[in-house]
């Protein structure tokens, strides 16, 4: 257990899935030395992985953040709703007195596989809604806050190897994707005078509850077991990968956890891809 | 600790970025093989390793000569037996405009900048493989991605080295064997000495700071330690999943994923003029 994060407050949002990347940057985060808010639009989550049933989302996530010493709030917010996300902020400061921290977890994947001449425009707009619109409410309602603090601060947002690497059938979620790099870009440089950084990351394939609704969907068809497909899938995947494996909420809270430390002060405005080497731009 | 007795080569490491390396990673319990041309230098840093508690040889060897890096290596696997991080950071800037550059430097520039790389992991890859473990860092240059002035040589050189990175990220990837460039924006290190030689420090502070406000959206140049951050990311398992990248460490200058933009006039004064 480490210190390096010992005084900060970080804010975490989409924390609450179990096999979520949100809820290992919290825990990870904790460990070092941070007090975690973790939020999410749904308290409990459904997931779709065999053993899940008795996850009890936020509230487990507390309890975990507890378990390793550290303090722990949590907020239900769509990451959409303003009023909702500023009242989390207002939490947040009542409860552990600051924030130094915001790392953007909640994202969405809609529907894969629908090409734009048959695509739908409410899939587009809800998707849009979460992934970019999303991105710039939590950065204003935080971002607010690190300003008025005057200490400083790290935002982390994350985009996707899906935005900078486009296939067939994944436009909205590309472009939602691409918005989150825009606004990541943009918000370095609003933000830079007030010391406080801004970057995103890129990751490729991780088995997280990302795909849950999808692997239901295609097993369903295929009239195999969820997990069936799962193995499939993810066997598939990882031979694309240079590295040969799929990636792990562990390797996602590595990077996050060098993106809001001192380690990086110098870093801002960039979008790093955690790929396992199959995307190199 | 985050390198827990590893051992690390990096090159030019007697000044600036390489030497802030070397003393951040030996604070995380890495081994070092200091290595540089200015051997005094290399043998101080070392020095300061070996006070700190942990092991530290200097090499002097010129990374531009295939016979001194075969030594550089053959010394350090001697010594520690292995080489898990190799830091290919010796460099500097050299070249001019097309108008004003000849055969002779162009070879000179290309040698230490970007064929020194290969020769470096030639010599170590081995090694690594054997281990099937590895973490290779590269120093490539902003101005090889977006150019401020006209070197060509360097800029050629040190785009050179994102082909390098990312041909060999792939090649040696199924060996456990990881390999990253850093970007660095302007960082204050000696590595400015040949334009800022006969300025007093008064003087060369004013520039420093001007040139960070100018170009940097941060509003400041950045100091080596700042570089030896997200090294130690990539060199340690903090980067666990990350492959073939290109990090730009500049303070927010725009990098690699936008189009090219100048940052200042192609006539402002650099080197080379
Ligand atoms: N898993 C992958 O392969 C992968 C790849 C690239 C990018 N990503 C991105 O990583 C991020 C995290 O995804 P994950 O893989 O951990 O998925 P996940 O589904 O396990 O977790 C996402 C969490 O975000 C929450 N969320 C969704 N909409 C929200 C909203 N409007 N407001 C607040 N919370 C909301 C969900 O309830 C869930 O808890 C997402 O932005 C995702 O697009 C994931
Ligand atoms: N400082 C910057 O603004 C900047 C910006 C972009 C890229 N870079 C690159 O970053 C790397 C580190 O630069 P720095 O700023 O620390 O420079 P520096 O001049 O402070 O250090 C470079 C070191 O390399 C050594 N060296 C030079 N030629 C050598 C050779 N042939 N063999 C072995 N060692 C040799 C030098 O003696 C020196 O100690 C270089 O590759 C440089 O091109 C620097």
């Amino acid at each position: 257990m480490g210190d390096v994060l010992k005084g900060k407050v970080a804010f975490v949002t989409g924390a609450a899935a179990k096999r979520g990347m949100g809820r290992a940057v919290a825990v990870r985060l904790a460990k070092e030395g941070a007090d975690v808010m973790v939020t999410d639009v749904f308290a409990s989550p459904k997931s779709a992985w065999a053993g899940d049933e008795g996850w009890k989302g936020l509230e487990d996530v507390v309890k975990e953040i507890e378990a390793v010493g550290r303090k722990a709030a949590s907020a239900v917010a769509n990451v959409v709703n303003l009023a909702e996300c500023e009242a989390a902020v207002k939490d947040t400061i009542d409860k552990l007195g600051r924030i130094d921290i915001l790392v953007n977890c909640a994202g969405t994947r809609g529907p894969v596989g629908v090409n734009i001449v048959d695509g739908d425009v409410k899939d587009w707009e809800a998707l849009f809604d979460v992934n970019a619109i999303g991105t710039m409410v939590i950065s204003k309602a935080v971002g607010k806050e690190l300003i008025r603090q005057n200490r400083g601060g790290k935002i982390v947002h994350i985009a996707s190897a899906a935005g900078k690497l486009p296939c067939p059938g994944s436009a909205a979620y590309a472009a939602s994707k691409w918005a989150v790099i825009g606004i990541t870009q943009a918000l370095a440089m609003e933000l830079a005078p007030y010391k406080i950084n801004v970057n995103s990351i890129n990751p490729g394939f991780f088995a997280t509850n990302l795909r849950d609704d999808d692997a239901t969907m295609h097993s369903k068809k295929k009239g195999i077991t969820v997990e069936e497909f799962r193995k499939d899938e993810y066997k598939m995947l990882s031979d694309m990968v240079p590295l040969k494996r799929m990636g792990t909420v562990d390797d996602i809270a590595n990077l996050i956890f060098f993106l809001v430390t001192d380690q990086s002060e110098y870093l801002t405005g960039v979008d790093i891809n955690i790929t396992g080497g199959t995307l190199m731009h | 600790m985050l390198l827990e007795n590893r051992v690390a080569v990096i090159t030019g490491s007697a000044n600036g970025m390489g030497k802030a390396m070397a003393l951040k990673f030996a604070s995380e319990g890495c081994n070092i093989v200091v290595n540089d041309i200015q051997i005094e230098k290399a043998q101080e840093v070392a020095e300061t390793i070996r006070a700190g508690g942990r092991d530290a040889i200097a090499v002097r060897a010129d990374v531009s000569n295939s016979e001194d890096i075969k030594s550089l290596i053959h010394q350090a696997v001697e010594k520690f037996g292995r080489i898990e991080i190799l830091v290919t950071n010796a460099g500097a800037a050299g070249g001019a405009d097309l108008e004003h550059s000849d055969e002779e430097e162009w070879d000179r520039v290309l040698a230490l900048n970007l064929k020194g790389a290969f020769m470096l992991c030639k010599a170590v890859v081995p090694h690594m493989k054997k281990q099937r473990y590895g973490k290779i860092i590269m120093l490539s240059s902003m101005g090889a991605v977006r150019p401020s002035i006209s070197v060509l040589a360097y800029h050629a050189a040190k785009s050179g080295i994102i082909g390098l990175m990312k041909n060999l990220a792939f090649e040696l990837a199924p060996f456990g064997i990881y390999v990253n460039c850093i970007v660095p924006g302007p960082i204050e290190t000696p590595f400015w000495d040949p334009l800022s030689a006969g300025m007093s420090e008064e003087k060369k502070q004013a520039f420093f700071a001007a040139l960070g406000r100018k170009e940097v959206p941060l509003g400041r140049m950045g100091q080596p330690e700042e570089i030896a951050g997200p090294a130690l990311f990539f060199a340690s398992e903090l980067s666990s999943y990350v492959t073939g990248q290109v990090l730009c460490v500049a303070g927010g200058q725009p990098g690699i994923t936008q189009s090219m933009t100048f940052i200042s006039s192609p006539e402002s004064e650099g080197f080379g003029k």
